[in-house]
């Protein structure tokens, strides 16, 4: 289990914003399943996100790429979205955690944790897989592409 | 001029390539094994209607020639006759001698067709000849020979037929493309794989060169032959005409898929946040050989996108319907794992596939397992 600085989301039609790396995006644009699961060694199983409800694609994304300190540094190539009710679905949980700004980070109230403690890992995989197939179906939501609709 | 059909010979091409209305000129070479044919059955003719004289004539062989007349579309008709300007202009009598040749000749082939045997007093020496008729012709293809009262058609049945009376392997003139498996450079020849069969095949030397490149760039490169096919068991090709690289239909899908795991081989340590490492060079290999196989003996499958794994290996991903599966070729390269969910109900399937039951010559284990999720969709629609 992760920790969460916040309470847990219960709007099921809320979309949560996932940025995907370069690794884990295809040249046609698809992203790996690896996207969207907790990476065992480093992610203490939660994945994290963005909450729609108090961010657009296009800030998260901003904000996740920016330099530090007015940004995180992160490498994204683009932002997919989950509702909070596929995520729940799947026995999943999604979580408020803001994160306060630091000397080194900004702050972002926006962010949130899906967590997968609750479920077996040798299931994460098979979770991944089906949020993957979710957020294709919803296309990717920054930089716009053509297939893409609006959360 | 023969009344019922108008022609001295009719011939139509059926079937296979001709039933376009059209035939490619490598085919009309029938024609003139035909001919040849005839003009040795007509020399017997002659001898045996002059006991006495020891030679033909000069100008015999221009007065058996067949010259095409008309062509009409129906599979394909040609019609023939004979020259009316040779050197020699036969007698009335001696006119006879080309008709009861034709007649003789349709006879063999039809006898053949019939599983029969040949007429009696069929020369000895249009034996071989005989046999040829036929060569250009595939296996749904036939050529029907028509005189003015009889006719007879000729189709690899037939030809077999010929061949087991007179001894002689049954040869054909093919093209075929294939995959260059093994090359023998002592005896200068090649294993050609084509589908599920395999025939060896010569090559010569100025050909050495374009047969190497087939080899190093398979599956993708592949070769086109036009040849005499001897059938076997071992089929082999007795003599090569003709020898070419081609691209396979799914070279473009091969070459973005191994573009892309060169570009995987880039991937920097600590690729994922610190953690990560890159694919390994097995597990390259491996996704590289393995897929490009895929991809080639399995059309319906499209290319999977790669991923690096934080572990060192390389995962491929397709969606089949409500589908995500995955391929993962393992750092070690000691197996691959296969697993997907059904998004729509949730279903999980998994399989561990041994290295050794996967290669760059068979990915059937991966193709099988694909194909089953898509039969799965099929059912669940």
């Amino acid at each position: 289990m992760c920790e969460k600085s916040g309470d847990r989301l219960d709007s099921p039609q809320e979309v949560l914003l996932r940025q995907v790396g370069p690794s884990w995006l295809d040249e046609d644009g698809i992203p790996s399943s690896q996207a969207f699961y907790p990476w065992r060694t480093i992610d203490d199983g939660c994945l994290s996100v963005d909450r729609s409800s108090i961010t657009s694609p296009e800030t998260s994304y901003h904000l996740a790429t920016g330099e530090p300190p007015a940004g995180f540094g992160l490498e994204s190539v683009g932002v997919w979205g989950l509702r909070v009710e596929e995520v729940s679905a799947l026995d999943l949980s999604a979580w408020s955690d803001p994160v306060e700004a630091t000397a080194e980070k900004p702050a972002n109230s926006a962010h949130a944790l899906v967590e997968f403690g609750g479920v077996a890992q040798k299931k994460w995989k098979s979770l991944g897989r089906t949020l993957k197939l979710r957020a294709l179906a919803r296309g990717r939501l920054h930089p716009l592409s053509q297939t893409a609709d609006a959360p | 001029m023969d009344e019922e059909i108008g022609h001295f010979l009719e011939i139509t091409f059926e079937g296979g390539r001709f039933a376009a209305h059209s035939a490619p000129v490598t085919a009309l070479t029938e024609l003139g094994a035909l001919q040849n044919v005839l003009l040795l059955v007509a020399r017997q003719k002659y001898k045996d209607a002059h006991p006495n004289r020891e030679r033909v004539p000069h100008g015999f062989p221009d007065a058996a020639q067949l010259h095409l007349v008309a062509i009409r579309k129906n599979c394909l008709t040609i019609s023939l006759d004979r020259p009316e300007a040779a050197a020699w202009q036969p007698s009335l009598f001696d006119r006879r001698v080309f008709e009861d040749a034709r007649d003789m000749t349709l006879d063999a082939l039809e006898s053949a067709a019939l599983s029969r045997a040949l007429p009696p007093g069929f020369p000895a020496a249009a034996l071989r000849p005989l046999g040829i008729i036929g060569r250009q012709l595939a296996e749904d293809e036939a050529l029907v020979v028509r005189g003015t009262k009889k006719s007879a058609t000729v189709n690899q049945r037939s030809r077999e037929w010929i061949a087991t009376m007179t001894h002689q392997p049954v040869e054909r003139d093919i093209v075929i493309e294939g995959e260059v498996e093994e090359i023998d450079d002592s005896t200068r020849t090649f294993l050609l794989r084509a589908g599920q069969s395999r025939l060896e095949v010569p090559f010569l030397p100025h050909q050495r060169t374009t047969v190497f490149e087939a080899i190093r760039d398979r599956p993708i490169a592949r070769v086109s032959v036009r040849g005499r096919l001897v059938p076997g068991p071992p089929q082999r090709m007795k003599t090569v005409e003709d020898l070419e690289l081609v691209d396979h239909e799914r070279a473009a899908d091969v070459l973005k898929l191994w573009a892309r795991v060169s570009q995987l081989a880039e991937t920097p340590r600590g690729w994922l946040r610190g953690d990560g490492e890159p694919p390994s060079e097995q597990a390259r290999a491996q996704a590289r050989e393995v897929l490009a196989r895929l991809l080639v003996d399995h059309r319906d499958i499209e290319r999977p996108k790669l991923y690096p794994t934080p572990d060192g290996g390389i995962q491929a991903e397709w969606v089949i319907g409500d589908w995500a599966a995955e391929a993962k070729f393992s750092a070690s390269a000691d197996f691959v794992a296969l697993e997907a969910t059904n998004g729509a109900t949730g279903e999980d399937r998994a399989l561990d596939v041994p290295a050794a039951q996967l290669s760059a010559d068979n990915a059937g284990p991966m193709a099988t397992w694909l194909v089953s999720l898509a039969l799965a969709e099929v059912r669940h629609v």
